[in-house]
């Protein structure tokens, strides 16, 4: 009570704040309009994402075909709506590969200290110097082309940053009294982590994975733009703007629409990882 | 009799909480006469901080003057500083109302030189030409006591000790000589004889610039030797005010007479009576310490040893930097010494020290009853987990109902509410948070607690509260303390023997009675006497009715 003098200079009263809870509420709304998407596209859409009909190509957004055709005559919107599977489940697999194995690295390291600390660590420095573009057409020339490696390249990519912040995170809570308390209370090492470090460190790490989801969406996008995710015609929307980019000047809805749609799902992913974080801190 | 420097008259402030506002202030008047120390004392949440921040107009963010007025008589006629806004306050703040914060840790700015930030008030209020504010800084760094004032000017905050920044921070705060300081329990983190040379000094420069100090503190000791007026708060109201010496005799309050009744510093009670001396149960012999290795190592503890016999409590005295903790610590296992020895019983510790059946022995409740929880377990949790951990007492392993119904029991037995169990950590006060550690350390029926600072964070009402109930449960569960602290008042309620620690060494082991009644070094005697303590409370007693401590020291 008498320690907030000093740390509150702000003389204001009663400023009224933005209202945070609509942003978050239409990030879910667009996510859940993208899981919908992915798991039931016959829904939303009418047309077959690849068969196209040849006299109907390059047509402008019309009531027809909402965000118009592209050089086949196939629907865009069928093609995006049908391309949020693969989209979206390339990056769950990605946040999952760097989840898991990130976390695992993290807390093994951030829990056992000296020599197996610093040799994890060196690793992850390692993988944070290589390129992140880089790191994933490495992994993908080796493992073979196709959404599933494409995934798992760009979750290989994302272990460095997990491993980082578990690492981190069990070592803020392993210093607090609460976890000196539990040894004193006669845990062993692992009763103490199970109960109270990976509870109380895994908030923050839950937050980044909804963070990386969005940016594993952009990481694949990327992938399938440079022709090492799906192959044609499978739409995936990487591919949907990289087949596109011809038509930039001539049929500006082929890039744009589906460039808008991954933003929109990349934005609601960060905002909702934003209120992750806030409500675990 | 000249009219009040500031008169507070029904001041209503409150804050807003999620949906609704919560009152911290309700109808609050005082007075505070020119030249004078008003003391406003209170537990935490009573409201005394707000009311300076009300003063100053640093109310945080959400927190809002619903009514009254805080007049405040200057020479050009009174300012109403409830309806004061903006470059009008900015005026009044730093040039007639200064502000000493509470902790002198956080309140300098780091990467600012200790002059620029005594220069700061200057500065703002533009008092004059750099050169002069220059030499100004000088001498009030000179006037408030720091060596070499000239060189203290270029150093930063973290080259100077807790009081040496506490002394700069009263220089920026009288820098332009304000009628009213706001000192906001200016010594509360500091160590008793830093504190007493602190409020000296504030006691000096009061005279001197014949300014008001408003005093906050929850400590009545310090308003009963420092104080004119006393003005006692509980929960946003005025309990009672009047001059120091008519409140603390007789008090009109039942609330004042709890809080004098549970002051430490105050109470006329002797130390316990030595005990026939006995085999010692807890040895310590010959410890050392040091951190860190080859010419950074620093001896935190040198050559310390003491006996504590078997049901009896040890008090290990010492300002911060001592070595208290670094031993206690090292009694209850969590680190090994760099020499000596420990025994419990028979038992080697030293040795013992990774040995989970050690945890049976001895246990460890700390400073900090805020975060020696786990805040995502519930208080059943907390408590129950020694037993899950290590079994029964016996060693037997509990199922669940027998788990459950010995948490209640210790529930029960620290004198919890005994829906307790199924809270967390944020939803229980301090005391109760003290409460919880304390039961979680003895359902393993240890033989020994090592106590480090345990009552240090907690209001006097609940420190009373949890002295009288370490001590319920050593008569009943036949326990020894080992009980690390920096204030002899409590010492002198709970202590059988006493080691007085300054900087790693003992300087002095006894009987409580001895060390605090006939202190042999000079060290203890400074210690005792830095303890606050009104000089009318001394001289009454030294008039013959009960000798106390304080009228020896």
């Amino acid at each position: 009570m008498s320690a907030v003098i000093g740390a509150l200079p702000s003389p204001r009263v009663g400023r009224a704040r933005p209202r945070p809870r609509a942003t978050l509420v239409l990030a879910i709304g667009i996510l859940a309009i993208a899981l919908a998407w992915a798991f039931v596209p016959g829904l939303f859409t009418a047309h077959d994402p690849l068969a196209g009909v040849a006299a109907e190509a390059l047509q402008p957004p019309s009531p027809a075909h909402p965000f118009g055709t592209d050089a086949t005559g196939r629907d865009l919107l069928a093609r995006v709506v049908f391309g949020a599977g693969n989209s979206l489940a390339g990056a769950a697999l990605a946040v999952l590969v760097g989840l898991i194995a990130g976390t695992a690295i993290g807390v093994l390291a951030g829990s056992s200290g000296g020599f197996v600390e610093e040799a994890l660590m060196r690793v992850v420095d390692v993988l944070l110097a290589i390129p992140g573009l880089l790191l994933a057409l490495s992994v993908i020339v080796l493992l073979g082309f196709g959404v599933t490696n494409a995934a798992i390249a760009v979750g290989i990519t994302s272990i460095a940053v997990f491993a980082r912040l578990a690492r981190s995170q069990v070592v803020r809570v392993r210093r607090t009294d609460y976890v000196e308390a539990a040894f004193g209370s006669g845990g062993t090492f692992l009763a103490v982590l199970r109960r109270h470090v990976l509870p109380n460190s895994l908030g923050a790490v839950v937050a980044l994975a909804a963070l990386q989801f969005g940016s594993a969406i952009l990481q694949i996008s990327t992938l399938g733009f440079l022709g090492y995710g799906a192959p044609p015609p499978i739409p995936e929307w990487g591919l949907l703007i990289a087949e596109s980019r011809d038509y930039v000047a001539t049929a500006w809805w082929l890039t744009t629409l589906p460039g808008l749609v991954v933003a929109a799902v990349v934005l609601a992913a960060n905002r909702i990882a934003a209120a992750i974080r806030e409500s675990s801190a | 009799m000249t009219e009040p420097l500031l008169t507070i008259d029904d001041l209503a402030v409150s804050y807003r909480a999620r949906r609704e506002r919560r009152t911290a202030l309700e109808g609050l008047s005082l007075e505070l006469g020119r030249g004078e120390v008003l003391a406003l004392v209170g537990e935490s949440g009573s409201g005394k901080s707000t009311t300076a921040q009300s003063i100053v107009g640093l109310l945080p963010e959400g927190g809002r003057i619903d009514r009254g007025s805080i007049a405040l008589r200057l020479a050009g006629g009174p300012i109403d500083l409830a309806r004061l806004e903006g470059r009008a306050l900015e005026d009044i703040r730093g040039r007639r109302v200064a502000l000493v914060p509470q902790d002198p840790g956080t309140s300098l700015n780091p990467v600012q030189t200790i002059g620029a930030s005594v220069a700061a008030p200057l500065r703002i209020h533009r008092w004059g030409r750099p050169e002069a504010i220059r030499r100004r800084v000088v001498e009030l760094l000179d006037r408030v006591g720091l060596d070499d004032p000239e060189r203290r000017a270029r150093q930063h905050p973290h080259e100077l000790s807790g009081g040496m920044r506490q002394r700069a921070l009263i220089a920026a705060a009288i820098a332009l000589e304000p009628e009213l300081i706001i000192a906001d329990e200016p010594t509360s983190a500091l160590d008793v004889t830093v504190q007493r040379r602190i409020l000296d000094l504030l006691d000096d420069l009061r005279g001197e610039l014949g300014s008001s100090v408003l005093l906050i503190t929850h400590d009545l000791a310090v308003a009963a030797e420092r104080a004119d007026a006393i003005a006692v708060l509980r929960g946003g109201r005025l309990e009672e005010a009047g001059p120091t010496r008519a409140v603390l005799e007789q008090p009109a309050s039942r609330y004042t007479a709890t809080l004098l009744a549970d002051a430490p510093a105050l109470a006329d009670e002797s130390p316990r009576a030595p005990r026939p001396p006995a085999e010692p149960f807890v040895v310590v012999e010959r410890l050392a310490h040091e951190y860190g290795r080859g010419a950074d190592a620093h001896r935190a503890v040198d050559d310390v040893g003491f006996g504590i016999e078997r049901g009896t409590t040890h008090a290990l005295v010492g300002e911060s930097g001592s070595g208290k903790t670094t031993i206690g610590r090292a009694v209850a296992g969590f680190h090994a010494p760099s020499a000596g020895g420990i025994r419990i019983g028979d038992r080697d510790v030293v040795a013992a020290r990774r040995d989970r059946s050690l945890r049976r022995v001895v246990q460890l409740v700390s400073q900090n009853p805020f975060a020696s929880l786990d805040p995502r377990r519930t208080v059943a949790q907390s408590i129950g987990e020694p037993l899950q951990n290590l079994g029964a007492p016996d060693g037997r392993r509990l199922d669940r109902r027998e788990l459950a119904s010995r948490v209640s029991a210790a529930i029960a037995h620290v004198a919890l509410p005994p829906d307790a169990g199924d809270r967390l950590p944020r939803e229980l006060s301090g005391g109760q948070r003290q409460r919880v550690a304390i039961a979680r350390a003895l359902i393993i029926e240890p033989a020994v607690v090592v106590l480090d600072e345990a009552v240090s964070a907690l209001d006097v009402t609940v420190q009373a509260q949890i002295l009288a109930l370490l001590e319920r449960l050593q008569g009943e569960l036949g326990l020894t303390y080992l009980f690390i602290t920096h204030d002899l008042a409590v010492v002198r309620r709970i202590a059988d023997t006493v080691t007085v620690l300054r900087q790693g060494r003992a300087v002095e082991t006894g009987t409580a009675e001895q060390v605090l009644l006939r202190p042999r070094h000079g060290y203890t005697r400074a210690l005792l006497d830095a303890v606050p303590s009104p000089d009318w409370l001394r001289t009454s007693s030294a008039a013959g009715i009960d000798p106390t401590p304080l009228e020896v020291a």
